[in-house]
């Protein structure tokens, strides 16, 4: 097109905005608004929008399919990367690791969203439970992941999500590897930025380690979670370490939290049926 | 909505200017500290369009107040995330205060107005933008600064004050938003009022100045101050010395109190600059009458009825005639 891509993105801003407005009542519509904000002053905010309002009202095959249709006619990053995490989303990771390929073929991604797509598609293990040497075939990926994890920390242009995401690997790949020194910097350095329960139960773990039991208690208090889901995590962290003993007593206690609260549920049932009754 | 009156007209490029540099240093700063996600997402640009968004566009088309797309960070780049946060939360306001400080060094260097000559018009106006400029980006300055998120305040009194959690402001923000109203209706918005007020009397310029002692002039002539009228037109005269207008109404004041030796130079002066105005030339006649000059006090008369005569148009109350017969008319816009 010979007129110049600013005065048509320009012209673009109205067609997205006025799709944020429709989208609340018509995504069907809002998604045609951003496709011509798109295909006018190549909107990439407009397309992704467009897919996601397509996912709504549509669902993932027709997104898939749209954003398919858009990246053959005009090849766009961010574009086949959303589809790639709708992909990812509905399990069919052949059809997102495709998209990937055709996302860092497709130009910029000021998004980060190829990133993310490649992270989720590399770091799921995706082993069948059935296979014989899985559990060394699920090492062999945490290893993997770990490496990749690595390789996007010393990157200074990844979005909030994938850095959290990229050093919560990094800290249990620590905890695992028995680099405790560093899992202890790293998840002290998390608590700096963001309030992490995954990062406090990893330093209660350590402080637990070190006998220390005052520092390990103001730990898990600070690791504003559900009991189950906090227990579970102290589980993963011991196992993380090699306390199997107390992943197992933690394993325990969770099984008969939940059959209280199951017990909880059903006489709370069978009390509101009797009201019901009477 | 004033839309679209003059001050918002003025409004909107000075807002415009401001919200975009308010963006680009938070993002800059940030690619400084280490984190490029702004920059990857095109952010660290001085181009409008990239800080645009919908409901701060719709306000500065509305109100006019508005507010730009906030520039993400993330903090995971930084290498003291705390300092560095609290350095890029404060680049936006920061940049701000710098555009004021640059436009009141513009402001200073255009105030003088009437040395623009024929340009004073267009000097004034451009001051008056100027002024504008200022204002505005000590106003998004102050108030980026408040303690209410999103605004920049809540991430840098979170970083400073022990205990304080953006997302603990964040919880409380509509509280926070009522508690700044009721204070911004007090006490708050009176400080800030009278810091606007003190900022623009700082920033006068010379048609301001005029246009307030010529106000002043008026009065005093209307309420037969004479005295006060003539010192008053002293200082317009010294500040414009080419304002006809100014030098024809001291002329007048003179008349009024019988000084018509002095009546006559300011008059002559008047017509020297004005190049030749019909009722300039009467009321020297008059001057001239008073001092018993009958031979100039006529060819002053017969002047006037020439131009009069020249253009017949001229017979008809001319634009500014109502300001002639108190005697002052600025100029500029």
């Amino acid at each position: 097109m010979c007129i110049p891509r600013w005065p048509r993105l320009l012209a673009s801003l109205p067609l997205v905005w006025l799709g944020r407005i429709v989208g609340w009542v018509r995504p069907d519509l809002a998604a045609r608004l951003y496709g011509v904000a798109w295909i006018l002053g190549d909107n990439v905010d407009g397309a992704v929008r467009a897919i996601e309002s397509v996912l709504r009202s549509k669902g993932p095959a027709a997104a898939i399919g749209l954003a398919r249709e858009w990246i053959r006619w005009r090849p766009c990053a961010p574009v086949a990367a959303m589809a790639g995490l709708i992909a990812v989303q509905q399990n069919k990771l052949a059809l997102a690791a495709g998209l990937l390929a055709e996302a860092k073929d497709g130009g910029p991604d000021r998004s980060g969203m190829v990133d993310m797509l490649e992270w989720l598609i590399e770091s799921r293990p995706n082993i069948p439970s059935s296979a014989p040497n899985a559990s060394e075939l699920a090492a062999a990926h945490r290893r993997r992941t770990y490496e990749l994890a690595r390789r996007m920390e010393s990157r200074r242009d990844l979005s909030p999500q994938l850095s959290r995401t990229v050093h919560l690997a990094l800290l249990w790949g620590d905890l695992e590897g028995h680099r405790f020194d560093e899992a202890r910097r790293r998840a002290k350095r998390m608590l700096q930025i963001e309030e992490e329960p995954q990062a406090e139960i990893v330093l209660w773990v350590l402080a637990t380690r070190d006998g220390d039991d005052r520092r390990a208690a103001e730990h898990l208090q600070r690791a504003a979670l559900e009991p189950v889901e906090r227990m579970l995590l102290q589980v993963a962290a011991c196992q993380a370490i090699g306390r199997q003993d107390e992943a197992d007593d933690l394993l325990a206690q969770i099984d008969r939290l939940r059959s209280a609260q199951a017990q909880a549920v059903s006489l709370e049932a069978a009390g509101a049926r009797e009201a019901g009754n009477q | 909505m004033n839309w679209p009156s003059i001050d918002v007209l003025l409004m909107l490029p000075a807002l415009l200017i401001g919200l975009t540099f308010h963006e680009f240093a938070h993002a800059w700063s940030s690619s400084l500290l280490g984190d490029d996600f702004a920059r990857r997402q095109g952010r660290v640009s001085l181009n409008p369009l990239r800080h645009l968004t919908l409901p701060g566009t719709l306000a500065i088309l509305l109100l006019p107040f508005g507010w730009g797309k906030p520039v993400p960070v993330n903090l995971y780049n930084f290498r003291s995330p705390k300092r560095d946060y609290l350095l890029s939360s404060l680049a936006g306001p920061a940049a701000n205060l710098l555009l004021a400080l640059v436009g009141l060094g513009l402001v200073q260097l255009m105030r003088h107005t009437y040395r623009f000559g024929e340009h004073a018009d267009l000097a004034a106006l451009t001051h008056l933008w100027l002024v504008f400029f200022v204002i505005t980006n000590f106003g998004l300055a102050v108030f980026n600064l408040l303690p209410v998120p999103p605004l920049d305040g809540s991430k840098i009194w979170s970083c400073i004050v022990p205990g304080w959690k953006a997302s603990t402001l964040e919880r409380k923000g509509l509280f926070l938003i009522i508690i700044v109203i009721v204070f911004w209706q007090g006490p708050l918005g009176r400080r800030y009022g009278a810091a606007v007020d003190r900022l623009v009397d700082f920033m006068a310029s010379d048609y301001m100045l005029v246009r307030e002692i010529s106000h002043k002039a008026n009065e005093a002539l209307a309420a037969g101050r004479f005295d006060e009228a003539e010192a008053l037109l002293g200082q317009v005269v010294a500040i414009d010395p080419a304002s006809h207008t100014s030098y024809y109404a001291r002329g007048v004041v003179h008349m009024q109190k019988g000084d018509f030796t002095q009546a006559l130079d300011d008059l002559s002066r008047a017509i020297e600059l004005s190049g030749g105005d019909p009722d300039y030339y009467e009321m020297r006649a008059r001057a001239f009458g008073g001092l018993e000059r009958m031979e100039d006090m006529e060819k002053d008369l017969a002047t006037a009825r020439s131009l009069r005569g020249e253009c017949p148009a001229a017979s008809q109350p001319a634009a500014g005639a109502e300001e002639r017969s108190t005697g002052i008319r600025n100029r500029g816009p």
